[in-house]
């Protein structure tokens, strides 16, 4: 079981890496985190990387989850908002981040 | 409104689990749908029978090449739903019921079994996501990112919802139907997905409550033990895994009726605020074509080249199809061939010559008996919903 988690935790963790735009470095890493930990309670990562949006959709879907009780505190949803506006605006390269 | 007692008890999964990673891992044994989870992950033998789009809970479209066949195998039809197929024990024959009540005369409760006391039809219709070919909307709109598959053709078979209701008998002020399944959200706080739809479609003869798809019985994913199916309407209004049926005055309240699935009726820009007056349920399918073959890439030998496809529309019947091989100057009529049956898809044919060496694009628009044609590019909406603009290939001719 040990070694299960392990495993599926790179693999979860993979789902979010490839290059950062400019961004501090503490919320890039905390961003990452969270998306890490609280987006796949619900749903798998593939959610997440898939969309491309401006900073008011994502502000929108995630303020959405967190009223459908996503476990984020209000400065980490702020910092969720800034690394997935970030890491996947519209203009983002459309390969998967995988 | 809905039949509380008759409710799954939730799991009140966030609650315990605090820790994110944990629990997402739990919740991943919780909605893996093993059949299709395994197959689509099988590959080295042959083209996924799906393309997952969304692993957790399952989401997954048709690789299009699958369309050659008039029907949709059913293990490679698309699967989609917000919270993934109930707990098998919820839908056995032993546990499951249909509970009918609200405005009736009557409230009936109905085991599998008694499904057989009421006439059976068979209807061949098209069934596809409202967010089918999202991904083609720019700018892009939030949520699965369905590209060309999420839409198949199959026969389904069942009985009335019309004659379900009239054994019930509808009380004077029956305007709407609504509807549930079995399926459950891992989290309290996330509405449960009720849909409904207006009396008229409710009582159209060809709207049905169906359990065999293709012949056999309906799967977990594909909504067993039985689903709505409402031909030439999104398949949103298919509500799978069915428990309730509430009649009711109005339009179902809650998220999945009040907010998403809804469109502007008229064209907006992109970021322009609309009111909740402006939005209206997405209910009839827009006239659609796509190209079955040759494959999106395919490098292909210079000369004659059938072209391939499919092509369907809401409650009206195809009219004709075209084709462009000069990105959209010209088109030409395809030829429309095999069954043609309302609510079914078209398949059509076209002879292309393919004289001149390079890469080329092949273009095909549909257009139905109301006169409606595919557009070059669908009209934006927030929701990303109804992409119908026209399909394009792009092949290789080989010198």
């Amino acid at each position: 079981m040990v070694i299960a988690i392990a495993i599926s935790a790179v693999g979860f963790a993979s789902l979010w890496a490839g290059p950062l735009p400019a961004q501090s470095d503490s919320v890039a890493q905390e961003g990452a985190m969270l998306a890490q930990t609280r987006c796949v309670i619900c749903h798998s990562a593939d959610l997440v990387t898939q969309q491309r949006l401006s900073r008011a959709q994502w502000n929108a879907t995630v303020s959405k989850m967190v009223q459908w009780g996503a476990p984020l505190s209000a400065s980490e949803q702020k910092v969720l908002v800034e690394y997935l506006s970030s890491r996947y605006p519209p203009d983002a390269s459309e390969e998967k981040s995988e | 409104m809905q039949d509380g007692d008759r409710q799954i008890s939730r799991r009140g999964f966030l609650a315990r689990a605090a820790g994110g990673l944990a629990a997402a891992l739990t919740a991943s044994r919780v909605w893996a749908p093993q059949d299709v989870v395994q197959a689509a992950d099988r590959g080295s033998d042959g083209p996924a029978p799906l393309i997952t789009r969304v692993a957790r809970p399952l989401d997954a479209e048709t690789p299009v090449e699958v369309f050659a066949s008039y029907l949709t195998p059913n293990e490679r039809f698309f699967v989609r739903s917000h919270f993934g197929p109930p707990a098998p024990d919820q839908i056995d024959e032993g546990t499951w019921r249909l509970w009918v009540g609200g405005l009736v005369e009557r409230s009936l409760t109905l085991r599998l079994q008694d499904l057989a006391q009421f006439e059976e039809i068979t209807i061949t219709a098209v069934v596809q996501c409202s967010g089918n070919g999202r991904a083609f909307h720019r700018p892009r709109a939030p949520g699965v990112q369905w590209e060309r598959g999420a839409v198949g053709n199959a026969r389904w078979t069942g009985i009335r919802l019309a004659d379900v209701l009239s054994r019930a008998g509808l009380q004077a002020n029956a305007r709407h139907v609504h509807l549930q399944g079995a399926d459950r959200p891992l989290v309290d706080k996330i509405p449960l997905f009720v849909r409904s739809i207006p009396m008229e479609k409710a009582l159209h003869p060809d709207t049905i409550l169906a359990y065999r798809m293709n012949g056999e019985p309906l799967s977990l994913l594909r909504g067993a033990p039985l689903r709505l199916i409402t031909p030439g309407w999104m398949a949103d209004a298919c509500l799978k895994w069915l428990t309730d049926v509430t009649v009711g005055d109005e339009e179902a309240k809650g998220y999945y009726m009040e907010t998403a699935y809804r469109y502007p009726g008229r064209p907006v820009q992109p970021g322009e605020v609309l009111k909740p007056g402006e939005m209206k349920p997405v209910e009839a399918m827009v006239v659609k074509s796509l190209i079955v073959s040759p494959a999106q890439g395919a490098v292909l030998p210079p000369g004659r080249m059938p072209v391939q496809g499919v092509a369907w529309t809401g409650e009206g019947k195809i009219a004709r199809v075209e084709v462009s091989t000069d990105d959209g100057r010209t088109w030409q009529l395809a030829r429309l061939t095999g069954e043609d049956t309302p609510y079914a898809w078209r398949q059509w044919e076209y002879a292309w010559h393919a004289s001149e060496a390079g890469p080329r694009a092949i273009l095909s628009r549909a257009t139905d008996d109301r006169g409606s044609v595919q557009p070059l590019t669908s009209p934006w909406n927030p929701g990303g919903f109804l992409w119908s603009g026209v399909d394009r290939v792009r092949v290789h001719v080989k010198g």
